[in-house]
Protein backbone atom coordinates (compact mmCIF):
# COMPACT_ATOMS: atom_id res chain seq x y z
CA UNK A 1 0.00 0.00 0.00
CA UNK A 2 1.28 3.43 -0.93
CA UNK A 3 1.13 6.04 1.81
CA UNK A 4 3.00 8.78 -0.01
CA UNK A 5 2.54 9.76 -3.68
CA UNK A 6 4.96 8.49 -6.31
CA UNK A 7 5.85 10.06 -9.68
CA UNK A 8 3.43 9.81 -12.62
CA UNK A 9 5.44 6.91 -14.09
CA UNK A 10 4.20 4.80 -11.18
CA UNK A 11 7.51 4.41 -9.35
CA UNK A 12 10.61 6.38 -8.41
CA UNK A 13 12.79 3.97 -10.35
CA UNK A 14 10.81 4.33 -13.58
CA UNK A 15 10.95 8.11 -13.15
CA UNK A 16 14.65 7.63 -13.99
CA UNK A 17 14.28 5.25 -16.95
CA UNK A 18 18.02 4.94 -17.62
CA UNK A 19 18.31 2.93 -14.40
CA UNK A 20 16.00 0.16 -15.58
CA UNK A 21 14.14 -2.11 -13.20
CA UNK A 22 16.10 -5.33 -13.74
CA UNK A 23 18.23 -7.28 -11.32
CA UNK A 24 21.72 -6.00 -10.57
CA UNK A 25 25.05 -7.74 -10.09
CA UNK A 26 27.38 -7.02 -7.18
CA UNK A 27 30.45 -8.14 -9.08
CA UNK A 28 31.45 -4.45 -8.80
CA UNK A 29 31.81 -4.96 -5.03
CA UNK A 30 33.91 -8.14 -5.09
CA UNK A 31 36.20 -7.86 -8.13
CA UNK A 32 39.72 -6.71 -7.13
CA UNK A 33 40.43 -5.70 -10.75
CA UNK A 34 37.33 -3.51 -10.84
CA UNK A 35 38.31 -1.93 -7.53
CA UNK A 36 41.67 -0.91 -9.01
CA UNK A 37 39.81 0.83 -11.84
CA UNK A 38 37.50 2.58 -9.36
CA UNK A 39 40.56 4.06 -7.66
CA UNK A 40 41.76 5.55 -10.95
CA UNK A 41 38.42 6.48 -12.48
CA UNK A 42 36.67 7.75 -9.36
CA UNK A 43 38.89 8.47 -6.37
CA UNK A 44 41.81 10.02 -8.24
CA UNK A 45 39.56 12.46 -10.11
CA UNK A 46 36.41 13.27 -8.10
CA UNK A 47 35.94 16.01 -5.52
CA UNK A 48 36.32 14.29 -2.14
CA UNK A 49 35.14 15.76 1.14
CA UNK A 50 37.96 15.70 3.67
CA UNK A 51 36.56 17.79 6.51
CA UNK A 52 35.14 21.16 7.52
CA UNK A 53 36.61 24.63 7.81
CA UNK A 54 36.15 24.55 11.61
CA UNK A 55 39.08 22.09 11.64
CA UNK A 56 41.45 24.76 10.29
CA UNK A 57 40.33 27.91 12.14
CA UNK A 58 43.53 29.99 12.00
CA UNK A 59 46.74 30.54 10.06
CA UNK A 60 48.88 27.42 10.38
CA UNK A 61 46.02 25.08 11.39
CA UNK A 62 46.41 21.85 9.47
CA UNK A 63 45.26 18.25 9.30
CA UNK A 64 46.30 15.28 7.21
CA UNK A 65 44.04 12.89 5.36
CA UNK A 66 44.97 9.38 4.30
CA UNK A 67 43.42 8.64 0.91
CA UNK A 68 44.20 4.96 0.44
CA UNK A 69 41.95 4.80 -2.64
CA UNK A 70 44.35 7.21 -4.34
CA UNK A 71 47.47 5.78 -2.68
CA UNK A 72 48.36 9.08 -1.05
CA UNK A 73 48.20 11.25 2.05
CA UNK A 74 47.20 14.90 1.81
CA UNK A 75 47.94 17.91 4.04
CA UNK A 76 45.20 20.55 4.30
CA UNK A 77 46.40 23.84 5.82
CA UNK A 78 45.29 27.45 6.37
CA UNK A 79 47.90 29.66 4.66
CA UNK A 80 49.08 33.11 5.84
CA UNK A 81 46.69 34.89 3.49
CA UNK A 82 43.77 32.99 5.03
CA UNK A 83 43.24 30.72 2.03
CA UNK A 84 43.12 26.95 2.23
CA UNK A 85 45.85 24.92 0.60
CA UNK A 86 46.35 21.21 0.09
CA UNK A 87 49.51 19.27 -0.74
CA UNK A 88 50.54 15.70 -1.20
CA UNK A 89 52.14 14.79 2.12
CA UNK A 90 55.55 13.96 0.66
CA UNK A 91 58.95 15.62 1.14
CA UNK A 92 60.60 16.56 -2.18
CA UNK A 93 64.00 15.34 -1.00
CA UNK A 94 63.77 11.55 -0.64
CA UNK A 95 60.04 10.97 -0.48
CA UNK A 96 59.52 10.74 3.25
CA UNK A 97 56.03 11.41 4.53
CA UNK A 98 56.27 15.04 5.62
CA UNK A 99 53.67 15.38 8.39
CA UNK A 100 53.02 12.51 10.80
CA UNK A 101 53.54 11.59 14.45
CA UNK A 102 54.58 8.21 15.84
CA UNK A 103 52.62 6.10 13.33
CA UNK A 104 53.27 6.76 9.63
CA UNK A 105 49.83 5.41 8.65
CA UNK A 106 47.83 7.62 11.02
CA UNK A 107 46.28 11.02 10.43
CA UNK A 108 47.36 14.01 12.51
CA UNK A 109 46.11 17.55 13.12
CA UNK A 110 47.61 20.62 14.72
CA UNK A 111 49.02 24.03 14.11
CA UNK A 112 52.45 25.12 12.87
CA UNK A 113 54.40 27.93 11.19
CA UNK A 114 56.04 25.67 8.63
CA UNK A 115 56.39 21.97 7.85
CA UNK A 116 59.70 20.33 8.75
CA UNK A 117 60.63 16.90 7.45
CA UNK A 118 61.69 14.51 10.23
CA UNK A 119 64.27 12.86 8.01
CA UNK A 120 66.76 15.58 6.95
CA UNK A 121 65.09 18.73 8.22
CA UNK A 122 63.87 20.26 4.95
CA UNK A 123 61.32 22.96 5.70
CA UNK A 124 58.34 24.19 3.71
CA UNK A 125 56.23 27.33 4.10
CA UNK A 126 52.46 27.02 4.53
CA UNK A 127 52.20 27.91 0.82
CA UNK A 128 54.28 24.83 0.00
CA UNK A 129 57.49 26.61 -0.97
CA UNK A 130 60.72 25.02 0.19
CA UNK A 131 62.45 27.54 2.49
CA UNK A 132 65.32 25.61 4.09
CA UNK A 133 67.60 22.80 3.04
CA UNK A 134 70.10 21.31 5.47
CA UNK A 135 73.65 21.79 4.03
CA UNK A 136 72.20 23.27 0.87
CA UNK A 137 75.67 23.82 -0.67
CA UNK A 138 76.25 20.05 -0.73
CA UNK A 139 73.61 19.70 -3.48
CA UNK A 140 74.27 20.02 -7.21
CA UNK A 141 72.79 22.72 -9.49
CA UNK A 142 70.24 23.27 -6.78
CA UNK A 143 67.46 25.88 -6.55
CA UNK A 144 64.96 25.60 -3.72
CA UNK A 145 62.31 27.15 -5.98
CA UNK A 146 62.35 23.93 -8.03
CA UNK A 147 61.19 21.78 -5.11
CA UNK A 148 57.89 23.02 -3.66
CA UNK A 149 55.33 20.61 -2.19
CA UNK A 150 53.10 19.03 -4.83
CA UNK A 151 49.79 20.91 -4.69
CA UNK A 152 46.35 19.29 -4.61
CA UNK A 153 43.22 21.13 -5.78
CA UNK A 154 41.16 22.24 -2.79
CA UNK A 155 37.90 24.19 -2.51
CA UNK A 156 35.04 24.65 -0.07
CA UNK A 157 31.26 24.57 -0.27
CA UNK A 158 29.16 25.68 2.72
CA UNK A 159 32.19 25.15 4.97
CA UNK A 160 32.86 21.60 3.73
CA UNK A 161 36.41 21.14 2.42
CA UNK A 162 36.88 19.08 -0.74
CA UNK A 163 40.04 18.02 -2.54
CA UNK A 164 40.50 16.75 -6.08
CA UNK A 165 43.58 14.66 -6.84
CA UNK A 166 43.38 15.05 -10.63
CA UNK A 167 46.18 17.19 -12.13
CA UNK A 168 43.41 19.23 -13.82
CA UNK A 169 39.89 18.49 -12.53
CA UNK A 170 37.34 18.27 -15.34
CA UNK A 171 34.91 20.44 -13.35
CA UNK A 172 35.01 22.86 -10.45
CA UNK A 173 33.59 21.86 -7.08
CA UNK A 174 30.57 24.13 -7.67
CA UNK A 175 29.98 22.55 -11.09
CA UNK A 176 30.34 19.10 -9.61
CA UNK A 177 27.82 19.77 -6.82
CA UNK A 178 25.49 21.48 -9.29
CA UNK A 179 21.79 21.68 -8.50
CA UNK A 180 22.16 19.62 -5.33
CA UNK A 181 24.73 22.08 -3.99
CA UNK A 182 22.68 25.19 -4.69
CA UNK A 183 19.59 23.54 -3.19
CA UNK A 184 21.32 22.96 0.15
CA UNK A 185 23.23 26.25 0.27
CA UNK A 186 22.40 28.48 3.20
CA UNK A 187 21.69 25.78 5.77
CA UNK A 188 23.39 26.87 9.05
CA UNK A 189 26.01 24.08 8.97
CA UNK A 190 28.61 26.47 10.39
CA UNK A 191 26.59 27.07 13.57
CA UNK A 192 26.47 23.38 14.48
CA UNK A 193 29.95 23.05 15.90
CA UNK A 194 29.46 20.50 18.67
CA UNK A 195 30.66 17.28 17.05
CA UNK A 196 30.85 13.58 17.87
CA UNK A 197 33.18 11.78 15.45
CA UNK A 198 33.00 8.00 15.04
CA UNK A 199 35.23 5.77 13.00
CA UNK A 200 35.55 2.05 12.22
CA UNK A 201 37.12 -0.21 9.65
CA UNK A 202 34.31 -2.23 8.06
CA UNK A 203 35.06 -5.42 6.14
CA UNK A 204 32.81 -4.62 3.20
CA UNK A 205 33.08 -2.79 -0.10
CA UNK A 206 32.58 0.98 0.31
CA UNK A 207 29.47 1.03 -1.90
CA UNK A 208 27.68 -1.51 0.28
CA UNK A 209 27.64 0.84 3.28
CA UNK A 210 26.47 3.74 1.15
CA UNK A 211 23.70 1.43 -0.10
CA UNK A 212 22.76 0.58 3.47
CA UNK A 213 22.24 4.21 4.45
CA UNK A 214 20.71 5.17 1.07
CA UNK A 215 17.65 2.99 1.67
CA UNK A 216 15.52 2.77 4.79
CA UNK A 217 13.68 -0.34 3.54
CA UNK A 218 15.93 -2.24 5.99
CA UNK A 219 15.20 -0.07 9.01
CA UNK A 220 11.98 -1.60 10.42
CA UNK A 221 13.51 -5.09 10.12
CA UNK A 222 17.23 -4.95 10.90
CA UNK A 223 16.69 -2.50 13.73
CA UNK A 224 13.41 -3.84 15.07
CA UNK A 225 14.96 -4.89 18.36
CA UNK A 226 15.90 -1.26 18.99
CA UNK A 227 12.28 -0.25 19.50
CA UNK A 228 9.78 -1.06 22.21
CA UNK A 229 7.97 -4.29 21.23
CA UNK A 230 4.58 -2.95 20.17
CA UNK A 231 6.22 -0.23 18.14
CA UNK A 232 8.59 -2.69 16.43
CA UNK A 233 5.65 -4.80 15.24
CA UNK A 234 3.84 -1.74 13.94
CA UNK A 235 6.93 -0.43 12.14
CA UNK A 236 7.59 -3.80 10.49
CA UNK A 237 3.97 -4.04 9.31
CA UNK A 238 4.08 -0.52 7.88
CA UNK A 239 7.47 -0.99 6.22
CA UNK A 240 9.19 2.05 4.80
CA UNK A 241 8.27 4.55 2.14
CA UNK A 242 10.20 7.71 1.43
CA UNK A 243 8.52 11.06 0.89
CA UNK A 244 10.71 11.81 -2.09
CA UNK A 245 13.76 10.66 -4.06
CA UNK A 246 15.86 12.81 -6.34
CA UNK A 247 18.66 11.78 -8.66
CA UNK A 248 20.66 14.77 -9.87
CA UNK A 249 21.38 13.97 -13.53
CA UNK A 250 24.57 12.00 -14.13
CA UNK A 251 26.42 13.79 -11.30
CA UNK A 252 26.10 10.70 -9.12
CA UNK A 253 24.49 12.80 -6.38
CA UNK A 254 21.09 11.82 -5.05
CA UNK A 255 18.82 12.38 -2.09
CA UNK A 256 16.06 10.68 -0.13
CA UNK A 257 13.52 12.59 1.94
CA UNK A 258 11.93 10.82 4.88
CA UNK A 259 9.04 11.35 7.26
CA UNK A 260 9.93 11.72 10.92
CA UNK A 261 7.33 10.62 13.39
CA UNK A 262 9.73 10.28 16.32
CA UNK A 263 10.94 13.74 17.10
CA UNK A 264 8.89 14.15 19.18
CA UNK A 265 6.74 11.02 18.78
CA UNK A 266 2.96 11.39 18.54
CA UNK A 267 2.58 9.00 21.44
CA UNK A 268 5.35 9.09 24.06
CA UNK A 269 4.76 5.39 24.78
CA UNK A 270 6.20 4.65 21.33
CA UNK A 271 9.69 5.31 22.64
CA UNK A 272 11.93 4.04 25.42
CA UNK A 273 11.68 5.48 28.95
CA UNK A 274 15.01 7.30 28.78
CA UNK A 275 13.94 8.97 25.54
CA UNK A 276 10.74 10.16 27.19
CA UNK A 277 12.65 11.59 30.14
CA UNK A 278 15.41 13.22 28.09
CA UNK A 279 13.32 14.15 25.02
CA UNK A 280 15.93 12.81 22.63
CA UNK A 281 16.77 9.67 20.67
CA UNK A 282 17.90 8.38 17.29
CA UNK A 283 16.28 11.31 15.52
CA UNK A 284 18.09 13.75 17.80
CA UNK A 285 16.97 16.07 20.60
CA UNK A 286 13.24 16.78 20.17
CA UNK A 287 13.51 20.49 20.91
CA UNK A 288 15.15 22.81 18.42
CA UNK A 289 18.36 24.70 19.23
CA UNK A 290 18.72 28.51 19.24
CA UNK A 291 19.46 28.59 15.52
CA UNK A 292 17.15 30.20 13.00
CA UNK A 293 15.66 27.33 11.00
CA UNK A 294 12.55 29.18 9.84
CA UNK A 295 13.79 29.57 6.26
CA UNK A 296 15.14 26.24 5.09
CA UNK A 297 17.00 26.00 1.77
CA UNK A 298 14.79 24.93 -1.13
CA UNK A 299 16.61 21.60 -1.47
CA UNK A 300 15.34 20.41 1.93
CA UNK A 301 11.95 18.72 2.28
CA UNK A 302 11.40 18.90 -1.50
CA UNK A 303 7.89 17.42 -1.25
CA UNK A 304 6.93 20.08 1.28
CA UNK A 305 5.44 17.42 3.55
CA UNK A 306 4.34 18.51 7.02
CA UNK A 307 5.64 15.23 8.52
CA UNK A 308 9.12 15.76 7.10
CA UNK A 309 11.84 14.24 9.30
CA UNK A 310 15.17 14.12 7.50
CA UNK A 311 16.90 14.37 4.13
CA UNK A 312 19.92 12.31 3.21
CA UNK A 313 22.14 13.61 0.40
CA UNK A 314 24.52 11.12 -1.23
CA UNK A 315 27.35 13.20 -2.67
CA UNK A 316 29.27 11.14 -5.21
CA UNK A 317 31.41 9.28 -4.65
CA UNK A 318 31.75 8.74 -0.89
CA UNK A 319 30.17 11.51 1.15
CA UNK A 320 26.73 11.80 2.75
CA UNK A 321 25.06 14.73 4.53
CA UNK A 322 21.95 13.88 6.52
CA UNK A 323 19.93 16.87 7.73
CA UNK A 324 17.41 16.25 10.53
CA UNK A 325 14.30 18.35 10.90
CA UNK A 326 14.92 19.10 14.62
CA UNK A 327 18.03 21.09 13.71
CA UNK A 328 21.18 18.99 13.55
CA UNK A 329 23.03 16.99 10.93
CA UNK A 330 25.21 13.96 10.31
CA UNK A 331 27.96 13.28 7.80
CA UNK A 332 29.31 9.95 6.60
CA UNK A 333 32.56 9.42 4.70
CA UNK A 334 33.42 6.04 3.23
CA UNK A 335 37.14 5.60 2.47
CA UNK A 336 37.94 2.46 0.47
CA UNK A 337 40.92 0.48 1.75
CA UNK A 338 40.50 -2.63 -0.42
CA UNK A 339 37.77 -4.18 -2.53
CA UNK A 340 36.30 -5.73 0.61
CA UNK A 341 37.23 -3.13 3.25
CA UNK A 342 36.71 0.54 3.97
CA UNK A 343 37.10 3.10 6.73
CA UNK A 344 33.70 4.38 7.81
CA UNK A 345 33.48 7.79 9.46
CA UNK A 346 30.29 9.14 10.96
CA UNK A 347 30.07 12.58 12.52
CA UNK A 348 27.17 14.19 14.38
CA UNK A 349 26.92 18.00 14.42
CA UNK A 350 24.81 19.85 16.98
CA UNK A 351 24.45 23.42 18.13
CA UNK A 352 26.80 24.00 21.08
CA UNK A 353 24.95 22.82 24.24
CA UNK A 354 23.53 25.68 26.32
CA UNK A 355 23.45 23.61 29.48
CA UNK A 356 23.77 20.11 30.93
CA UNK A 357 20.34 19.06 29.66
CA UNK A 358 21.28 19.89 26.07
CA UNK A 359 24.54 18.00 26.48
CA UNK A 360 22.92 14.84 27.93
CA UNK A 361 20.33 14.90 25.14
CA UNK A 362 23.15 15.00 22.60
CA UNK A 363 24.85 12.10 24.37
CA UNK A 364 21.68 10.00 24.00
CA UNK A 365 21.43 10.82 20.28
CA UNK A 366 25.13 9.97 19.77
CA UNK A 367 25.01 6.71 21.75
CA UNK A 368 21.86 5.66 19.88
CA UNK A 369 23.49 6.45 16.53
CA UNK A 370 26.37 4.17 17.49
CA UNK A 371 24.08 1.22 18.32
CA UNK A 372 22.36 1.43 14.95
CA UNK A 373 25.59 1.88 13.01
CA UNK A 374 27.13 -1.16 14.74
CA UNK A 375 24.27 -3.32 13.49
CA UNK A 376 24.52 -1.85 10.01
CA UNK A 377 28.29 -2.31 9.81
CA UNK A 378 28.24 -5.90 11.00
CA UNK A 379 25.47 -6.82 8.58
CA UNK A 380 27.55 -5.49 5.70
CA UNK A 381 30.36 -7.83 6.62
CA UNK A 382 27.86 -10.68 6.38
CA UNK A 383 26.78 -9.41 2.96
CA UNK A 384 30.32 -9.08 1.66
CA UNK A 385 31.20 -12.62 2.74
CA UNK A 386 28.34 -14.15 0.79
CA UNK A 387 28.57 -11.93 -2.30
CA UNK A 388 32.11 -13.23 -2.63
CA UNK A 389 30.78 -16.78 -3.01
CA UNK A 390 29.33 -15.73 -6.41
CA UNK A 391 26.58 -18.32 -5.82
CA UNK A 392 24.08 -15.66 -6.86
CA UNK A 393 24.78 -12.95 -9.40
CA UNK A 394 21.39 -11.33 -10.05
CA UNK A 395 19.79 -9.38 -7.22
CA UNK A 396 16.38 -7.66 -7.38
CA UNK A 397 16.09 -4.11 -6.00
CA UNK A 398 12.77 -2.59 -5.00
CA UNK A 399 11.59 0.95 -5.62
CA UNK A 400 12.77 2.09 -2.17
CA UNK A 401 16.29 1.01 -3.19
CA UNK A 402 16.46 3.28 -6.22
CA UNK A 403 19.48 5.19 -4.86
CA UNK A 404 21.50 1.96 -4.53
CA UNK A 405 20.76 1.33 -8.19
CA UNK A 406 21.93 4.83 -9.03
CA UNK A 407 25.22 4.61 -7.10
CA UNK A 408 26.33 1.39 -8.76
CA UNK A 409 25.20 2.67 -12.15
CA UNK A 410 27.13 5.96 -11.91
CA UNK A 411 30.27 4.32 -10.50
CA UNK A 412 30.18 1.79 -13.32
CA UNK A 413 29.71 4.52 -15.95
CA UNK A 414 32.75 6.40 -14.63
CA UNK A 415 34.85 3.24 -14.67
CA UNK A 416 33.73 2.33 -18.20
CA UNK A 417 34.48 5.84 -19.49
CA UNK A 418 37.96 5.72 -17.96
CA UNK A 419 38.56 2.20 -19.30
CA UNK A 420 37.58 3.20 -22.83
CA UNK A 421 39.67 6.39 -22.79
CA UNK A 422 42.73 4.46 -21.69
CA UNK A 423 42.24 1.34 -23.83
CA UNK A 424 41.99 -0.92 -20.80
CA UNK A 425 40.47 -4.38 -21.43
CA UNK A 426 36.97 -5.16 -20.14
CA UNK A 427 36.89 -6.07 -16.45
CA UNK A 428 33.16 -6.51 -15.85
CA UNK A 429 30.88 -8.03 -18.49
CA UNK A 430 27.66 -6.32 -19.51
CA UNK A 431 26.79 -2.69 -19.93
CA UNK A 432 26.44 -0.21 -17.11
CA UNK A 433 22.84 0.75 -16.45
CA UNK B 1 43.74 5.90 48.40
CA UNK B 2 45.58 3.51 50.65
CA UNK B 3 47.38 2.23 47.58
CA UNK B 4 49.22 5.48 47.05
CA UNK B 5 52.28 4.75 49.20
CA UNK B 6 52.67 1.41 47.40
CA UNK B 7 52.61 3.09 44.01
CA UNK B 8 55.16 5.55 45.21
CA UNK B 9 57.31 2.67 46.30
CA UNK B 10 57.23 1.31 42.78
CA UNK B 11 58.96 4.41 41.47
CA UNK B 12 62.04 4.73 43.66
CA UNK B 13 64.11 6.76 41.22
CA UNK B 14 61.53 9.43 40.52
CA UNK B 15 60.68 9.57 44.17
CA UNK B 16 64.29 10.14 44.98
CA UNK B 17 64.35 13.12 42.62
CA UNK B 18 61.37 14.82 44.21
CA UNK B 19 61.55 13.92 47.86
CA UNK B 20 59.52 16.90 49.13
CA UNK B 21 56.51 16.44 46.88
CA UNK B 22 56.44 12.74 47.47
CA UNK B 23 56.43 13.33 51.16
CA UNK B 24 53.31 15.46 50.78
CA UNK B 25 51.24 12.73 49.17
CA UNK B 26 50.80 10.37 52.09
CA UNK B 27 50.03 13.31 54.37
CA UNK B 28 47.29 14.65 52.10
CA UNK B 29 45.88 11.20 51.76
CA UNK B 30 45.80 10.92 55.48
CA UNK B 31 43.79 14.14 55.73
CA UNK B 32 41.00 12.86 53.53
CA UNK B 33 38.24 10.74 55.01
CA UNK B 34 38.37 7.08 54.06
CA UNK B 35 35.60 7.49 51.47
CA UNK B 36 35.75 10.83 49.70
CA UNK B 37 32.48 11.78 48.04
CA UNK B 38 32.78 12.16 44.27
CA UNK B 39 29.28 13.56 43.76
CA UNK B 40 27.50 16.66 45.09
CA UNK B 41 26.01 16.10 48.57
CA UNK B 42 22.46 16.30 47.21
CA UNK B 43 23.14 13.14 45.23
CA UNK B 44 24.70 11.04 47.99
CA UNK B 45 22.24 8.27 47.09
CA UNK B 46 24.06 7.83 43.73
CA UNK B 47 27.50 7.79 45.35
CA UNK B 48 27.86 3.95 45.38
CA UNK B 49 27.89 4.04 41.58
CA UNK B 50 30.21 7.00 41.08
CA UNK B 51 33.63 5.41 41.29
CA UNK B 52 32.77 2.71 38.77
CA UNK B 53 30.56 4.66 36.37
CA UNK B 54 31.52 8.37 36.50
CA UNK B 55 33.95 7.84 33.62
CA UNK B 56 35.45 10.58 31.52
CA UNK B 57 35.15 9.22 27.98
CA UNK B 58 32.52 7.37 25.99
CA UNK B 59 35.15 4.72 25.24
CA UNK B 60 35.57 4.00 28.97
CA UNK B 61 31.81 3.97 29.59
CA UNK B 62 31.18 1.65 26.67
CA UNK B 63 34.01 -0.69 27.72
CA UNK B 64 32.62 -0.82 31.28
CA UNK B 65 29.20 -1.67 29.88
CA UNK B 66 30.49 -4.54 27.74
CA UNK B 67 32.12 -6.22 30.74
CA UNK B 68 29.27 -5.61 33.20
CA UNK B 69 26.49 -7.96 34.23
CA UNK B 70 22.88 -7.08 33.48
CA UNK B 71 22.21 -7.04 37.23
CA UNK B 72 24.84 -4.36 37.78
CA UNK B 73 23.51 -2.24 34.93
CA UNK B 74 19.94 -2.69 36.14
CA UNK B 75 21.05 -1.41 39.58
CA UNK B 76 22.63 1.68 38.07
CA UNK B 77 19.58 2.29 35.89
CA UNK B 78 17.04 1.79 38.69
CA UNK B 79 18.90 4.19 40.96
CA UNK B 80 19.79 6.96 38.53
CA UNK B 81 16.70 7.10 36.33
CA UNK B 82 14.35 8.39 39.07
CA UNK B 83 17.01 11.03 39.86
CA UNK B 84 17.63 12.09 36.26
CA UNK B 85 15.38 15.15 36.30
CA UNK B 86 16.67 16.35 39.67
CA UNK B 87 20.25 15.88 38.53
CA UNK B 88 19.66 17.87 35.36
CA UNK B 89 17.91 20.67 37.27
CA UNK B 90 20.92 20.85 39.56
CA UNK B 91 23.43 20.81 36.71
CA UNK B 92 21.52 23.34 34.62
CA UNK B 93 22.14 26.00 37.27
CA UNK B 94 25.87 25.68 36.58
CA UNK B 95 28.05 26.87 33.71
CA UNK B 96 28.56 23.81 31.49
CA UNK B 97 32.04 24.92 30.47
CA UNK B 98 33.15 25.32 34.09
CA UNK B 99 31.53 22.50 36.05
CA UNK B 100 33.06 21.86 39.49
CA UNK B 101 34.53 18.37 39.99
CA UNK B 102 31.51 16.82 41.71
CA UNK B 103 29.08 18.21 39.15
CA UNK B 104 31.32 16.88 36.40
CA UNK B 105 31.25 13.43 38.01
CA UNK B 106 27.45 13.59 38.24
CA UNK B 107 27.28 14.50 34.55
CA UNK B 108 29.49 11.54 33.67
CA UNK B 109 27.32 9.25 35.76
CA UNK B 110 24.32 10.41 33.72
CA UNK B 111 26.26 9.68 30.53
CA UNK B 112 26.83 6.13 31.78
CA UNK B 113 23.12 5.79 32.47
CA UNK B 114 22.48 6.87 28.88
CA UNK B 115 25.08 4.36 27.70
CA UNK B 116 23.50 1.39 29.49
CA UNK B 117 19.90 2.35 28.69
CA UNK B 118 19.60 0.23 25.54
CA UNK B 119 20.88 -2.95 27.26
CA UNK B 120 18.53 -2.44 30.20
CA UNK B 121 15.44 -1.13 28.42
CA UNK B 122 15.52 -3.25 25.30
CA UNK B 123 18.09 -5.97 24.68
CA UNK B 124 18.74 -7.51 28.13
CA UNK B 125 22.33 -7.98 27.00
CA UNK B 126 25.31 -5.59 27.05
CA UNK B 127 25.85 -5.27 23.30
CA UNK B 128 23.51 -4.53 20.45
CA UNK B 129 22.14 -7.76 18.87
CA UNK B 130 24.06 -9.08 15.87
CA UNK B 131 26.95 -6.67 16.34
CA UNK B 132 29.54 -9.38 17.06
CA UNK B 133 33.06 -8.00 16.92
CA UNK B 134 31.97 -4.80 15.15
CA UNK B 135 33.24 -1.63 16.77
CA UNK B 136 32.75 2.08 16.27
CA UNK B 137 35.22 4.31 18.08
CA UNK B 138 34.27 7.79 19.18
CA UNK B 139 37.63 9.37 18.36
CA UNK B 140 36.20 12.89 18.57
CA UNK B 141 34.41 12.90 21.94
CA UNK B 142 33.23 16.22 23.41
CA UNK B 143 34.41 15.20 26.86
CA UNK B 144 32.83 16.91 29.87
Amino acid sequence: MTHFPKPAEGSWTEHYPHLGTGTISYEDSISPEYFELEKEAIFKRSWLNVGRVEQVPKVGSFFTREVAAADTSVIIVRDRDGSLRAFHNICRHRGNKLVWTDYPSEEVAGSCRQFTCKYHGWRYNLDGNLNFVQQEDEFFDFDKADYPLVPVHVDTWEGFIFINLAPEPTETLAESLGEMGTGLAGYPFGEMTQTFGYRAVVNANWKLFIDAFAEFYHAPILHQRQSVDTEATKLAAFGFEALHYEIFGDSGHSMVSTWGGMSPPKDPMMVKPIERILRSGLFGPWDKPDIDLSQLPTGLNPSGHRAWGSDSFQIFPNFVILVWEPGWYLTYNYWPLAVDQHLFEGRLYFAPPRNATDRVRQELAAVTFKEYALQDGNTLEATQRMLKSRVVSAFPLCDQEVLCRNLHSVARSRVEAYRTENDIPVVLEGQPR
Amino acid sequence: MTQLPEETALLPEETALVPEETALVPEETALLPEETALLPEEFADLEPFAERWALETEAERYAERLTSSMDDMQDLYDTTMPRMEAALSYLDTLELEALPGEARALMRLLFSTVNISFPVEVWKQPNVPDSGAAYLDLHDDPVV
